[in-house]
């Protein structure tokens, strides 16, 4: 595996009497698809946020390209480009996919919306991640959730990110939809980009993923690569069947050679 | 289902007419939680409680603890009789998988976009990936299951399981299909050409039944056969036996990506003739070989005289199998195939020119009954077939 892009290490983060975080690690590299999994409650939605620069970490650094980061604010994260789609897409109904693509970005010529360019590398974007969509002037309402998704994922590719994190995207899709949310995450990857998905479904997980990372009670708790390990294995880790000394201490050394790898 | 007699209107009577209302659901409805059996029945949660309680004793029913919406909740199933199987159909541009109860019935069923011919690892990571939704979402337990039959756009080699050399997934060439499968779903796996499973499926099911010398031909991406002699598939010695596709017909036609010319799927292949359509302009022409059609059968002379010479040389392929075979029919299947008659009546009259009439005498030439579904429902029984033999 090439050098992450996007390395955090130490991560903690506290919430008055609830340590939510506790010295997390994680490596997200260029061209791979890394699950973020855990039961609810984890702490997957916390270190989201602590990497979006949402809700900043207490403490813990942040290695970008090899060199040391702060994000503080979510402005900081986009400028080294991370791009977080949430789960509730933050898309405008009323308004139509261009328009919900340039939002907060509008392209202007003579102080008047650029329209024409701004529909103009909508089409080139889409047709780059081979996305059908009917009509890039329907309001996005009329939309399936699937097409929405997609939508909100194209929105994150236009500040040219390199790790893309997703909320559950294909949480309340029908097969077909979460198929293609799947397509394009794999695009994604064979873009270059590193995806951190976020996932309660592990069949999704295993169609896509190279590596899943497990959080439990804000702590590390197994790092697999996914082509090589079972189901139950993964589930054991989540729920923290596995959870005692002796096996705690096997995990411990096997998650600490898959780092050094 | 008690075999009490009890008084129409009493207390008793209607407990046993709730009863039944909750079985009558969870057959509709396969496994279903405690509480969307009480919003099928429009039964109250407590009523359907007991109930469930009673009918596990009796045994009628199974009971496992599983989660909705990330709930704890009860499944409850019906139990039957084990060997659930499911069927894979693979096409260039999609993936369709079902859930069969081994009897032939399909439980559920799902299809998905996909680019098959990217590669084997990708194509069978999305095909577990919608095996495992399919069963997820129609509650099925991986136990329950017995087998897999999948179907393949591509000849297979009937003692390694390899696919074998040119077909329309060039990259899945060598790949063994069901190690790499059973190896990821942990499940025997069979896998059979598609145009074989079609053959078969329509001469127990479809236009064919009862038939025992039916030659069936599958015009889609490639051009493939499958042959029945005697009530039985011919396979060959390497499995290849119905690859009509590359049957040269033109010496000056143009070169198959076989590495021949005039191969019959350079005038019946979807990709090559999709190809010969001239172009309008802008709006252009027919993406699809379903749209192809569509236009031919409104008016399109552009189309219509494709799938004209598309027929006449499939009538030419199939006078020499007839000459050799001698069958009774001989099925078209495939997306070219809706084309009915303006793709059969020039095949016929070629093969008048070029079939011994004494073979002719009783060979009747139709369209597929079954569509695409034949394939899928094909790998099905081929799934439940493997469980009945033994090893």
């Amino acid at each position: 595996m090439s050098t992450p892009v996007m390395e955090l290490s130490g991560i903690s983060k506290r919430f008055g009497a609830v340590q939510a975080l506790n010295e997390v690690d994680l490596q997200v590299a260029s061209g791979e698809v890394v699950a973020l999994l855990g039961d609810n409650g984890a702490g997957k939605s916390t270190l989201v946020k602590a990497i979006a620069g949402v809700s900043p970490a207490d403490s813990g650094t942040v290695t970008w390209d090899g060199r040391p980061v702060t994000i503080s604010k979510p402005g900081d994260a986009q400028r080294l480009g991370i791009a977080t789609i949430y789960q509730d897409l933050a898309l405008c109904d009323n308004l139509d996919i261009v328009a919900n693509l340039f939002l907060g970005a509008e392209r202007t010529v003579l102080g008047t919306l650029d329209e024409l360019e701004m529909e103009r590398r909508a089409r080139a974007l889409l047709d780059s991640l081979s996305v059908q969509l009917p009509s890039l002037r329907v309001p996005v309402a009329s939309l399936s959730g699937g097409q929405r998704q997609i939508v909100a994922i194209a929105r994150s590719l236009l500040g040219d990110p390199r790790v893309v994190m997703l909320d559950e995207p294909t949480a309340a899709l029908g097969v077909a939809q979460t198929a293609q949310v799947l397509d394009l995450i794999e695009r994604l990857r064979d873009q270059g980009l590193g995806v951190l998905l976020i996932s309660h479904n592990m069949a999704d997980v295993r169609a896509v993923a190279d590596r899943a990372a497990v959080l439990r009670l804000g702590r590390n708790a197994g790092d697999f690569p996914v082509q090589e390990t079972s189901y139950e294995e993964i589930v054991a880790a989540i729920t923290g069947a596995a959870d005692n000394p002796v096996t705690r201490r096997t995990g411990h050394v096997s998650v600490s050679g898959t780092e050094e790898a | 289902m008690s075999d009490v007699e009890v008084t129409p209107g009493t207390q008793a009577a209607l407990r046993q007419a709730n009863q039944q209302r909750v079985i009558e659901a969870l057959r509709a409805g396969g496994t279903l939680t405690q509480a969307e059996l009480a919003r099928a029945t429009g039964l109250s949660a407590a009523s359907v409680s007991n109930i469930v309680r009673d009918l596990r004793e009796r045994g009628t029913v199974s009971v496992r603890q599983t989660s909705s919406h990330g709930r704890r909740a009860r499944g409850v199933t019906l139990v039957r009789p084990p060997g659930a199987v499911v069927g894979i159909s693979f096409s260039p541009d999609r993936i369709s998988v079902a859930l069969g109860d081994g009897r032939g019935t399909v439980l559920a069923r799902e299809t998905i976009a996909y680019d098959v011919a990217v590669g084997p690892e990708r194509g069978v990571r999305r095909a577990v990936w919608l095996t495992e939704t399919l069963l997820g979402r129609a509650r099925a337990e991986r136990s329950m299951v017995t087998a897999v039959g999948v179907s393949l756009p591509a000849p297979v080699d009937t003692t390694t399981g390899e696919i074998l050399g040119v077909s329309c997934l060039p990259r899945w060439d060598g790949y063994r299909p069901s190690e790499g499968l059973s190896e990821r779903i942990g499940l025997p796996v069979v896998v059979e050409n598609d145009a074989n499973l079609c053959a078969l499926e329509e001469t127990r099911a479809g236009v064919g039944r009862g038939r025992k010398h039916v030659i069936y031909l599958c015009l889609s991406h490639g051009v493939g056969a499958g042959i029945i002699v005697s009530g039985r598939l011919l396979r060959g010695a390497g499995g290849t036996a119905g690859e009509i596709g590359h049957m040269g017909l033109d010496e000056r036609g143009q070169v198959c990506r076989c590495g021949n010319r005039g191969c019959l799927e350079t005038v019946a292949g979807a990709p090559y003739i999709l190809d010969m359509l001239p172009r309008y302009g802008d709006a252009g022409a027919p993406a699809t070989v379903t749209e192809m059609v569509e236009a031919a059968a409104v008016w399109d002379p552009g189309a219509r005289r494709i799938i004209a010479e598309a027929g006449a040389a499939l009538g030419r392929a199939t006078a020499i199998l007839a000459n050799a075979v001698n069958p009774e029919l001989v099925i078209v299947g495939g997306e070219l195939a809706a084309a009915g008659e303006l793709l059969l009546e020039p095949m016929r009259r070629s093969m008048e020119l070029e079939t011994l009439s004494t073979a002719l005498d009783n060979l009747s030439i139709v369209q597929a009954e079954l569509g695409e579904e034949a394939a899928l429902r094909g790998a099905l029984r081929m799934a439940s077939s493997v469980t009945e033999e033994p090893e």
